[in-house]
């Protein structure tokens, strides 16, 4: 497949980012995370010969009938890329490029890549990205007339999500009612990037850059975010250091929402949903809210 | 009846559950034979899932859809027909199945082959056709395949009496491929690196330590005085393989280096760029701990990234006819 998305970048880009004549090296690169699954994505990173870092990722799948895989993430990225480019952001994200689809065997999509290394596990490393995370959140979504959403309407459409049996759909809305105890509150609607991990961070010269945009803008809960980015780091275990990071996000946007059980539970059901292959598989409704209630207590 | 434009029309000594063997049965992997047996009658009995939990962690490995992801470095698409030689449980045979137009699998086990066939079907791919058969005797036409696969093959090859030493045997297991192979096809062999840090640690194919350093003369008389037999799993540096492969006959080969191994190329890496082995290191992985932090300071050190690469773990190499 290589041989072929060279040629074809070659002839569509060779121009735009200079590369006509010169040789091109890919480098694949997956981690340990990023899926042995039929229908997870393959990266691929393009460097001219002798440069240091690449200039362009290329995005593919195994299999073509995932296509839509690649389309929606280049969609989304072109989605985030059009709200970002009034504002300071531009480097802070990769730019949708290029898409190629020849309807039967192959897909991909081009990036431009972001510079900077890896972020660690550190304390230190986690206060940057929130900060800097907020700041980009503050700038592009406060202020503005963002539509609000009832917080039941989150829970129904990401609980559709799980594909749930009737039986187990049912005990799991229970519960919800009982945490949410006939509250009804509006929130604003605030695009997530949705895979917030240490894996999609890196930190240079440009400051923060967020990659693997390809489920921005599928969770508009506020804060799901910063919950996914700290479960990664703390693990399940939710505790006053979720709550503090979450009442600084909703203040500093104007959010009137509090980090209570009910929301956690949401935001819980909202991980399950990206990775309910591996996580719901044989698990009833018991399961998923006695493995919530273990994370709260 | 075997498609007659790939088989030469060889009698089978036996057909056994719809599977022809063209040798006799040898048995071999991790799991034994008993245990492998008890799999595929649970398999038989319970089905997939069943099968998946009361074995979990011991067949895992043969579901994962990346193991073959080297074959994105090949013009591989649904014209392309695929011979997989040693393919085992059809960990890399499945992935290529769902991209190329065929793939014949064989292995010296019938046993193995059961489980790739019940595999193939689960997954209803129907362009996958197995048998149990010999490298150095195959029922196949020359000039038959778009690309032929040796992952984790080549240095086993040598287990045979038929040639002088493994060298000569490796050699013509590898004439045999290109005989087989069509004009301009591919030939992939993922293969560990004779001079691979992991061996200075653990133990070598034969199962003793050191061994792949030794002379290959001393690693024999070692080898026979440990009670192990004969030196035969002879793997070789970068540029004891390039002598190998063109010694076969092959001209054109590229090499990379495969993380953390061929078996699970997560991270592939053109050998010939170190700029791009030093990003890998320095860029992309975490900085989890002062080891970690460590080896991203040296890395900037031209050296030891050329030596790091002289002994990485294991080899990708793609060689066209």
């Amino acid at each position: 497949m290589i041989p072929f998305i060279e040629k074809t970048i070659r002839k569509e880009l060779g121009g735009k980012y200079d590369f006509r004549d010169t040789k091109l090296c890919f480098l694949k690169f997956s981690t340990p995370s990023s899926g042995a699954g039929l229908n997870d994505k393959v990266l691929f990173f393009v460097f001219k010969d002798d440069e240091e870092e690449p200039f362009l990722v290329i995005k593919t799948v195994r299999n073509y009938e995932a296509k839509f895989v690649i389309e929606q993430g280049f969609s989304r990225l072109k989605q985030l890329n059009d709200l970002i480019q009034n504002i300071p952001y531009g480097k802070m994200f990769p730019h949708a490029v290029y898409l190629y689809d020849d309807g039967k065997e192959f897909i991909f999509s081009v990036e431009t890549t972001c510079h900077g290394k890896r972020v660690g596990r550190s304390e230190g490393d986690l206060r940057k990205i929130l900060e800097k995370y907020n700041d980009w959140q503050k700038d592009t979504f406060s202020g503005g007339k963002n539509f609000t959403y009832d917080i039941n309407n989150y829970y129904l459409d990401v609980i559709k999500t799980l594909d749930l049996k009737e039986k187990d759909h049912k005990e799991i809305t229970d519960y919800f009612l009982k945490l949410i105890s006939g509250k009804e509150i509006k929130v604003s609607r605030i695009p997530q990037h949705g895979d917030l991990t240490t894996d999609n961070i890196l930190i240079g010269r440009d400051g923060l850059s967020i990659v693997d945009c390809e489920r921005f803008g599928l969770v508009t809960l506020p804060g799901f975010d910063i919950f996914y980015i700290l479960s990664r780091f703390y693990g399940r275990k939710i505790d006053s250091r979720y709550s503090q990071a979450l009442d600084k996000y909703f203040q500093m946007l104007g959010i009137g929402l509090k980090p209570e059980p009910y929301l956690y539970f949401i935001y819980y059901l909202y991980d399950l949903s990206f990775k309910k292959e591996y996580a719901l598989k044989n698990k009833k409704a018991k399961d998923i809210i006695s493995d919530f209630e273990t994370s709260l207590n | 009846m075997k498609d007659n434009i790939i088989y030469t029309g060889k009698k089978p000594i036996a057909v056994e559950e719809g599977i022809y063997l063209y040798s006799k049965d040898r048995y071999w992997g991790k799991a034994t034979p008993e245990k492998m047996k008890e799999a595929l009658g649970f398999i038989n009995s319970k089905g997939w899932t069943a099968f998946k939990n009361k074995f979990k962690g011991e067949f895992d490995f043969t579901f994962d859809e990346n193991r073959a992801d080297w074959r994105f470095n090949m013009p591989i698409d649904k014209n392309s027909v695929v011979l997989e030689t040693g393919a085992g449980m059809g960990r890399t045979t499945i992935p290529m199945a769902r991209v190329a137009k065929k793939v014949v699998a064989f292995d010296g086990s019938l046993l193995r082959m059961r489980y790739l066939k019940k595999r193939a079907e689960k997954e209803g791919l129907d362009n996958i056709e197995v048998f149990v058969g010999d490298l150095y005797d195959l029922p196949l036409r020359d000039n038959s395949f778009d690309v032929i696969t040796m992952n984790g093959v080549l240095e086993w090859v040598g287990k045979t009496d038929r040639f002088k030493n493994p060298r000569q045997a490796q050699i013509e297991a590898l004439k045999i491929c290109k005989r087989l192979l069509k004009k301009n096809g591919y030939l992939y062999i993922g293969i560990e690196n004779r001079f691979a840090l992991a061996y200075l640690r653990g133990t070598d194919h034969g199962g003793l330590k050191y061994t792949s350093y030794m002379p290959r003369f001393v690693a024999n008389i070692y080898s026979k005085a440990k009670g192990r037999g004969a030196y035969q799993t002879y793997t070789y540096s970068k540029g004891g393989y390039e002598n190998l492969i063109k010694e076969a006959g092959f001209e054109n080969m590229e090499f990379y280096l495969s993380y953390p191994g061929y078996n699970l190329p997560r991270i592939i890496i053109p050998y010939d760029n170190l700029n791009i082995l030093k990003y890998v290191i320095k860029k992309l992985k975490p900085t989890t701990s002062f080891t970690s932090l460590l080896v991203k300071g040296v890395a900037s050190l031209r050296f030891i990234l050329w030596l790091y690469r002289k002994m990485f773990f294991s080899f990708s190499i793609i060689v066209k006819k």
